[in-house]
């Protein structure tokens, strides 16, 4: 067993590595407070017992970690098979035209959708692909899965993910009262009505 | 269609589509890489297909960036130091009895800071740098005797980062004390009749940051539950601890 990591070398992690580790634990279980409890509770555990490996192991020991908690959290709390939605930060697109960041809002909101739509295990698994960047083989370890059956998976899940755009795409009418608009005025609006 | 499915080295669409994760994560060998592309180049609907799914990733890889924060939140920093300064402490005195953190809200900093905030303003600790006659003043103000004075003499040394291993180790065992100036009572003699007023000024200052307003009003549900006769249990003493860390990280 190793010894507890410097203070120092754990603030200097959380610079590095918590705002992403906060995304990926709301990305899974869609809860801040929980979100956050995830993240405390690997850092305390990295400070405690740093992986073996040095600290090029623990970028992807750290997202293992939250990860797994996060999945735990979810099948803990998550109620009738629905997701809160996600909050999106209106100070990411604070520099596009308000038109564009509207549309593109949209978008986001409707594969955020899409993916709620999807069971756990195939959500999280694009959740590190596409999200954390993770590679086949992190993925694999990550989740306990052989390293194999990670490329059918996901594009299971992909495939999966495309048919529920699709069909919330087809069905304007249904969903267009669930996406607002990030900024105050809707893509066209007021110039066409 | 159909005639494109045979472009090059046996790929066919239907191969392409389940290599398709694969290539656009840029996890296919070089071989198989080689000849998907190849499949591609010569086939218009695979061609789409990729782009599209290349496009749809994109998208889900940018839906991070709308979650993540920007910076690692200060509470959370301040929770966590709390967490491992505590058990470093526990190790070093064996005399703070302090809990695993298991479940950690903004709020329940909140309360503590709130707390400390109201034994602030009762002790006078919100204006210039405090000499001893201040802090005797204060403690004349609020009507408690020398352990009181000494309490918050401590309690402001820690909060200034410059209390020994030994000096906490006593704080704690004073705070965890029961009976007349020690601990639970200290501080609700110290927030009793004074700390609801000493709230109220707070709440009337015009500097304070919506944050602070509302470790206020958490602070005042902190302390109707000590005047309904409740005994802060080890979670409550471990919020304080929590909250002071986060005091005085600033």
């Amino acid at each position: 067993m190793g010894e507890p990591l410097p203070e120092a070398e754990l603030q200097q992690w959380m610079e590095r590595l918590g705002p992403q580790l906060i995304g990926l634990a709301y990305s899974i279980c869609r809860d801040r407070v929980a979100a956050e409890d995830v993240t405390q509770e690997a850092f305390v555990k990295l400070w405690r017992r740093p992986p073996d490996g040095g600290p090029r192991a623990i970028p992807s020991w750290m997202k293992r970690v939250v990860t797994n908690a996060s999945i735990n959290v979810l099948q803990r709390t998550r109620r009738h098979g629905k997701l809160p939605e996600v909050e999106f930060d209106p100070a990411l697109r604070a520099g596009d035209h308000p038109a564009a960041q509207a549309e593109r809002h949209d978008e986001m909101r409707l594969v955020s959708m899409a993916m709620d739509r999807l069971p756990d295990e195939k959500r999280v698994l694009l959740i590190l692909r596409a999200q954390q960047e993770l590679s086949y083989a992190e993925i694999a370890e990550t989740l306990g899965i052989p390293e194999g059956t990670v490329m059918s998976r996901l594009n299971r899940a992909r495939k999966q993910l495309r048919k529920e755009l699709d069909a919330l795409r087809d069905t304007p009418s249904r969903h267009a009262a669930d996406i607002e608009p990030m900024t105050g005025a809707r893509p066209g609006q007021g110039e066409q009505e | 269609v159909v005639n494109e499915e045979r472009t090059s080295n046996d790929l066919r669409c239907a191969d392409v589509e389940e290599l398709i994760s694969g290539l656009i994560d840029g996890e296919l060998d070089r071989e198989t890489r080689l000849a998907a592309e190849r499949h591609i180049q010569a086939c218009p609907t695979c061609r789409d297909m990729v782009a599209a799914a290349e496009e749809l990733n994109r998208t889900v890889g940018e839906l991070r960036q709308a979650v993540q924060p920007g910076g690692f939140p200060a509470h959370l920093r301040a929770g966590i130091l709390a967490e491992v300064q505590g058990a470093e402490r526990q190790a070093a005195t064996r005399v703070l009895p302090f809990p695993r953190v298991r479940t950690w809200s903004g709020w329940a900093v909140a309360a503590s800071l709130a707390l400390m905030m109201a034994v602030a303003a009762v002790t006078g600790w919100f204006g210039p740098p405090r000499s001893m006659e201040t802090d005797q003043a204060s403690v004349r103000v609020v009507g408690v005797e020398r352990e009181a004075f000494v309490f918050v003499r401590m309690l402001s040394r820690w909060l200034g980062g410059d209390l020994t291993e030994e000096e906490y180790a006593t704080l704690i065992s004073e705070l965890q004390a029961p009976g007349p100036g020690g601990g639970p009572n200290l501080l609700f003699q110290l927030l009793g009749e004074n700390g609801r007023s000493g709230l109220r000024d707070l709440a009337d200052r015009t500097d304070l940051s919506p944050i602070q307003q509302q470790f206020l009003r958490e602070a005042e549900r902190l302390i109707e539950s000590l005047e309904a006769g409740e005994q802060p249990d080890q979670d409550a003493w471990r919020r304080l601890h929590v909250g002071l860390a986060a005091f005085r990280l600033g």
